[in-house]
């Protein structure tokens, strides 16, 4: 071994998210480039909240079904060097919520992984263990 | 390029961590940075292995 790095994982590849997404089965509605989406609040009107536009939408529904929201559908938006995501603080604050959006990020991770590993023609071989942790190896010969 | 392998690892949090193996030196550098367009980069260190030539296959035996 000649190189260790520890990285915290960051959204910023769009098609890699929405892999991650399709992959833990969460429904969602995404913007063409340049574009948005409207995340629509069920609070609309109360304590100032309005409708979001963002990048990626996930309606209430659907993130009531991922254990990801209950008050509220959550989104991602572009802030320039990756996409932030956008949810009520009330579902932020859900018991589920903290474990469910480490799993999305470790979905989105082994996409972008992967689609890099291809990009640099490295072969890739996958081992999940029993704490949950995905072990990718890169092969290149 | 020297035949090579990296290992990441992801844990259920989604964090990083990421070796690299079979290479040294600065070539091990370039082949790594493609990694860090993952997220924020928290730790990142030079192993025993990286300074060594690229010849040479260090054993370590401990009685």
């Amino acid at each position: 071994m000649s190189k260790y790095k520890e990285i915290q994982t960051q959204f910023r590849n769009i098609d890699s998210l929405k892999a991650a997404l399709t992959k833990l089965g969460i429904q969602f509605e995404s913007a063409q480039l340049g574009q948005t989406v409207t995340l629509k609040t069920s609070w609309s009107g109360m304590y100032s909240n309005v409708d979001r536009e963002v990048t990626i939408a996930v309606n209430r529904e659907s993130a009531v079904h991922a254990d990801m929201g209950n008050f509220d559908g959550f989104g991602f938006k572009w802030n320039g060097s990756s996409l932030e995501m956008i949810q009520d603080h009330l579902d932020q604050e859900s018991r589920h919520f903290e474990r469910k959006f480490g799993l999305l990020k470790q979905e989105y991770a082994n996409q972008e992984v992967r689609r890099q590993a291809r990009l640099r023609g490295y072969n890739v071989s996958e081992q999940r263990r029993a704490d949950g942790t995905i072990a990718l190896t890169l092969m290149r010969r | 390029m020297t035949a090579h392998s990296l290992t990441i690892e992801i844990s259920p949090e989604g964090e990083l961590k990421s070796t690299v193996h079979g290479i040294a030196g600065p070539d091990c550098s370039k082949i790594s940075e493609w990694i860090d367009s993952l997220g924020n980069v928290t730790k990142d260190e030079k192993t025993l292995d990286y300074s060594k030539p690229k010849d040479q296959d260090l054993k370590i035996i401990r009685r």
